[in-house]
């Protein structure tokens, strides 16, 4: 299974299915790249250390 | 794209109704139509510092009709209010408001988990984007520079001659420096570029004529 396909599972089981995933990436990159990154992403999201903003005005990000 | 555009065309006529012309989108009243428009009622954001290869992404929840955006941030500035002067912040408002499009989707266009390692990344990556749920990809950054960067707009400064503003146009076009509608507008100076392309705005033109949206929209005082 990809680091990819990883990350979706853990999403899944934090906020049910997946509907639709899209990225908009940056040059030079690789599948492997964005796979590893996605997965850190989903990790951090899944043990509540991504700080999710739904409301403004948003704590100060330079903190 | 004719399909994305009639559905996102409720935003498109609820930004030039109810944001003036003369300032800059905000962030927060892109997240208000999304949720006005779509099935969507939770929309997170999730900065991420630095990142190598993600500038963004939407990841769509549609049983809790949630959506998560994750954007490469500006570490030093919220990204609430809009600056206009630091770059990585209206780098941060397109990458939000590309995500945001995705909420907009067609069933055909959505990448669903198993699909998105072969439908999605291999196509992205390759610069092919042959499927359509790769092809949404690329349209969700055409549909960013409709959000922040007002048709309108762009048509009143690529106009007749009667505004200002088409004499910084004449200058940019010259220098090959769009900065000043960077700022203006608070978009990548990219954007400010591509958006005031004549072949740009003779294609929106048809797509908006074509879905009914207005060609020309008067505020009073612009």
């Amino acid at each position: 299974m990809s680091d990819l396909q990883r990350a979706l599972d853990i999403f899944e089981t934090k906020f049910g299915k997946v509907g639709n995933v899209k990225f908009l990436l940056t040059g030079g990159m690789s599948m492997d790249d964005v796979s590893a990154e996605f997965l850190a992403l989903a990790e951090s999201v899944a043990n509540d250390t991504a700080r999710m903003l739904d409301s403004y005005p948003e704590p100060d990000l330079a903190q | 794209m004719f399909e994305t555009a009639a559905r996102i065309k409720p935003l498109l006529v609820a930004l030039d109704d109810e944001v003036p012309l003369t300032e800059p989108v905000t962030i927060d009243k892109l997240i208000e139509l999304t949720k006005r428009f779509t099935s969507f009622s939770d929309i997170r954001l999730v900065p991420m510092g630095k990142s190598r290869s993600i500038a963004g992404s939407h990841v769509a929840f549609p049983e809790a009709n949630m959506v998560v955006i994750f954007f490469r941030a500006c570490l030093g500035h919220p990204i609430g209010e809009p600056n206009r002067e630091c770059p990585t912040c209206r780098d941060a408002r397109f990458f939000i408001a590309k995500e945001l499009s995705h909420a907009f989707d067609g069933d055909d266009e959505r990448t669903p988990p198993g699909d998105a390692e072969e439908m999605l990344l291999k196509e992205t990556l390759a610069g092919s984007y042959s499927g359509k749920q790769a092809q949404a990809d690329l349209l969700g950054s055409m549909w960013a520079v409709e959000m922040l960067f007002r048709y309108h707009n762009r048509v009143s400064i690529t106009g007749d001659g009667t505004f200002p503003a088409q004499a910084q146009l004449t200058a940019s076009r010259t220098s090959g420096d769009y900065s000043y509608f960077a700022k203006q507008f608070c978009v990548p100076v990219v954007v400010a570029e591509l958006g005031l392309r004549d072949n740009v705005l003779a294609s929106m033109k048809a797509l908006r004529k074509y879905v009914g949206l207005p060609l020309f929209h008067y505020q009073p005082g612009n």
